[in-house]
């Protein structure tokens, strides 16, 4: 029961939200509300939690928990990080709705449920793509965001329908597995924006209010993808079935997101684009997690999504706040930004830390493991590199903002706090002490209603420290969860509906270590050698849920329940 | 072959040709309308009745706000370029191959008439999906694509669960709402339905061809 109040607070609040969008203020103080609301019901999801409606099950988990608890705070912070820059009358509603889908969506172990509420989900972004006054522009990348969603939306239904039932009498395995899972590794693709299928998600960034980038392009996919990989461990991977040509194009799709995305955002001069471009290198990652196709990948992909999300949304935040303080987003007019925020500069190396991250950071280890998993030899390192390139994003911002102050950057505003108004003094007159008791008494109150008279104000003039610090918070946070924090790599581990234990196989081996998988995880070595079935042997593995199925029974229910883990 | 199922499906399909066809806005929200209401009734066993309740006030839910956002329209939609019969032929054929590959290579949990009429559906969303500069035929052939994905899936998998159906109510408001939104912004920003943000390069204008030698 303790998923319930969550989705209630994200819907009805998101709701109310966006019903109070002529009233923009109304519909932000409901949408903040909602969002602290949402957190603090996040907090208490249960990981063994179980709640059946409608004939379907929702599930709580320890990744779950922590996917709409940092979704809450994250989107909390951004809206409040809205009021001190530029928002959207829809935003906070937005945010809202697109957490609650998000949630609902990890809830249910039926992958064909879950993507219509991802996809559902998604929808709500349209809302804020179109920036009032309406633009040509803007219509024309909410036509290619709805375009691409409803795309993406048809492909995991069909490819989760297709196998999600008996499958005895399938006249061509490996085909119709293939296609499946092509197909829905092709939805995460399309709703992430990796190229190259990133024409609507670049222009998204020119679109959308800033605040709501992390939403659209990165936590409502990032839970698609949870959603492809645990329906991908649990239907394909426990198959030893001969998919190199599937696998290698979605590690393709991976790797060229990847170097591409690094250097489309090294390249760009706005800030959006940059964040956007960013964004799109690091779901290749992702995607690299469901082209692995082992249950190995279930720990560190889920931690990537993740951390990634996090990540890029504390530098989403920073580039909100930077445009926020000097009034623009290219790049080159941001000359001396380091010396005049450094608040910000700080953050900024925050993010940068958690972005690139070291060997034995959480970070570090999930994607190297990605990528070792579908490469092998001086590949690993080759790809690795590719990931690194984003060290050049960042150093190419370092260095504008280490160069002399340009104009925007010298008239923009600082980040030291300001009073507004002079508070009055009030001499003392009273001569006995009674007198001058009662006094002081009375200029404490009057004191403190003056001060409280003027926070308003003190609030407007001082909205870049604010948004410097609520970015701070963001970037502190991002890196705790980069480094490992608030126990990102045990929920990554656990399955859902099950105690956290050692792994998805709830093993004993220790989980750097392959679980002890009663079929074989398909070879990893390059993505273009996966290893066929033993000659002779049947493509589907004597021990896969498949196999086991008793003739006429669905393997839905065991393939999709959260009883049979990636690795059993 | 269930008759009941068979005629349900036809109105299905007739209704998506109707919104894909239509140049008169109205007339293609009506077929859209139609085709909504009659895909929750195309599963066998039928879903219980409030999970059809729930899908047919989601159905009328989106086309009322796509009604909303078309108020006062009194421009035509750029239509099919291909004329309704053809979408017709080319929708039963799809119908045809839909009802003879039930299952895709396996037995299937539900209806042939649901997958068939996926399958005629997702044909007729494919032209406005990929090619329309019309935020009116788009949206049209997004709620029809995901349609037709929902009825392949409930000629797959048979009979959603109430929640399942609960959920795809909420993306058929979400759709028609998203798809709303869309259009009144495109009438908002240049005063119709026709919408590109680059100009169209290698087409003569119509009234200029006979100058160009």
């Amino acid at each position: 029961m303790t998923i319930l109040p969550f989705l209630v607070i994200c819907f009805a609040a998101g709701a109310a939200s966006l019903l109070a969008g002529r009233n923009e203020r109304l519909s932000t103080a409901i949408g903040i509300l909602g969002l602290a609301a949402a957190a603090i019901a996040a907090g208490t999801i249960g990981a063994d939690d179980k709640l059946t409606i409608g004939g379907a099950d929702l599930i709580g988990s320890a990744y779950l928990r922590l996917f709409v608890l940092l979704g809450s705070i994250v989107a909390l912070l951004l809206a409040l990080l809205g009021l001190a820059t530029t928002s959207h009358r829809y935003a906070a509603g937005v945010l809202l709705g697109g957490i609650g889908a998000a949630g609902l969506a990890l809830a249910l172990p039926d992958a064909r449920v879950a993507v219509i509420a991802a996809t559902a989900g998604g929808l709500l972004g349209i809302l804020v793509t179109i920036v009032p006054p309406a633009s040509a522009r803007g219509v024309v990348v909410a036509g290619r965001e709805l375009r691409a969603l409803a795309i993406a939306g048809v492909l995991a239904i069909l490819a989760a329908a297709w196998i999600a039932r008996p499958l005895e009498e399938l006249a061509a395995e490996p085909a119709v597995f293939g296609l499946a899972y092509l197909g829905f590794a092709t939805a995460v693709a399309i709703r992430f924006g990796a190229i190259p299928f990133h024409f609507w998600a670049a222009r998204l960034a020119d679109a959308a209010p800033e605040i709501t980038l992390p939403m659209l392009m990165a936590w409502s996919p990032g839970a698609f993808a949870v959603v492809a990989l645990a329906w991908a461990d649990q239907s394909v991977a426990p198959l030893v079935l001969p998919l190199s040509i599937e696998r290698a194009l979605i590690v393709a799709v991976g790797v060229v997101s990847l170097i591409l995305g690094s250097l489309a955002a090294w390249i760009q001069d706005d800030l959006e684009h940059v964040v956007g471009y960013t964004i799109i290198a690091d779901a290749g990652i992702a995607i690299l997690g469901l082209a692995a196709l082992s249950p190995t990948a279930w720990e560190p992909a889920r931690t990537w999504i993740i951390v990634f999300v996090m990540v890029r949304s504390a530098f989403a935040a920073w580039a909100v706040a930077v445009r926020g303080a000097f009034g623009t987003r290219r790049i080159a007019a941001l000359g001396g930004w380091v010396v005049r925020a450094p608040v910000l500069a700080l953050s900024f190396g925050l993010i940068f830390v958690a972005a690139v991250s070291w060997p034995g950071l959480v970070a570090w280890q999930a994607r190297l493991a990605l990528i070792d998993l579908n490469f092998d030899g001086p590949f690993v390192v080759l790809i690795m590199a590719g990931a690194l390139m984003q060290v050049v994003v960042f150093g190419r911002l370092l260095y504008v903002g280490l160069s002399p102050p340009s104009e925007a950057v010298g008239g923009g505003l600082s980040e030291r706090p300001v009073w507004p108004a002079a508070l009055p003094r009030r001499p003392m007159i009273g001569r006995s002490g009674r007198e001058r008791a009662l006094e002081r008494t009375s200029h404490a109150v009057s004191g403190a209603v003056d001060v409280a008279w003027v926070v308003p104000e003190a609030l407007r003039v001082n909205r870049t420290p604010v948004a410097a610090v609520l970015v701070l918070i963001l970037s502190g946070l991002s890196l705790g969860v980069a480094s490992g924090g608030l126990g990102v790599p045990e929920a990554a581990r656990a399955v859902p509906g099950q105690e956290l234990g050692p792994g998805p196989s709830q093993s004993e081996s220790p989980p750097s270590e392959p679980p002890a998988t009663a079929t074989p995880p398909i070879e990893t070595e390059s993505p273009s050698v996966s290893a066929p079935p033993a000659s002779g042997a049947s493509p589907l593995a004597p021990e896969s849920p498949l196999a086991s199925e008793a003739p006429g029974s669905s393997p839905s229910s065991s393939l999709l329940s959260p009883s049979v883990s990636p690795s059993t | 072959m269930n008759l009941a199922l068979a005629g349900l499906a036809c109105v299905v399909v007739a209704g998506a040709v109707v919104a894909v066809s239509a140049r008169e806005a109205r007339a293609a929200l009506l077929g859209l309308l139609v085709a909504l209401l009659a895909a929750a009734l195309v599963a066998d066993p039928l879903p219980g009745p409030l999970p059809i309740a729930a899908r047919l006030a989601s159905a009328f839910l989106a086309c009322r706000l796509i009604a909303i956002a078309i108020r006062d329209l009194d421009e035509p939609t750029s239509g099919t370029r291909l004329g309704w019969p053809v979408e017709a032929i080319a929708a039963a054929a799809a119908a045809v191959i839909g009802f003879g590959t039930h299952g895709l290579g396996a037995p299937g949990e539900g209806a042939a008439e649901a997958q068939a009429a996926g399958f005629a559906v997702g044909v007729l969303a494919a032209s406005p999906i990929v090619s329309s500069r019309d935020v009116f035929r788009l949206g049209m052939g997004a709620i029809l694509l995901l349609l037709g994905g929902l009825l392949v899936r409930q000629g797959l998998s048979g009979t959603p669960s109430e929640l399942e159906q609960l959920v795809t109510s909420g993306l058929v408001v979400g759709l028609g709402g998203a798809v709303g939104v869309v259009i009144a912004a495109a009438r908002a920003a240049v005063g119709g339905l026709a919408v590109t943000d680059q100009p169209v390069r290698g087409v003569m204008p119509r009234e200029g061809r006979h100058l160009k030698p």
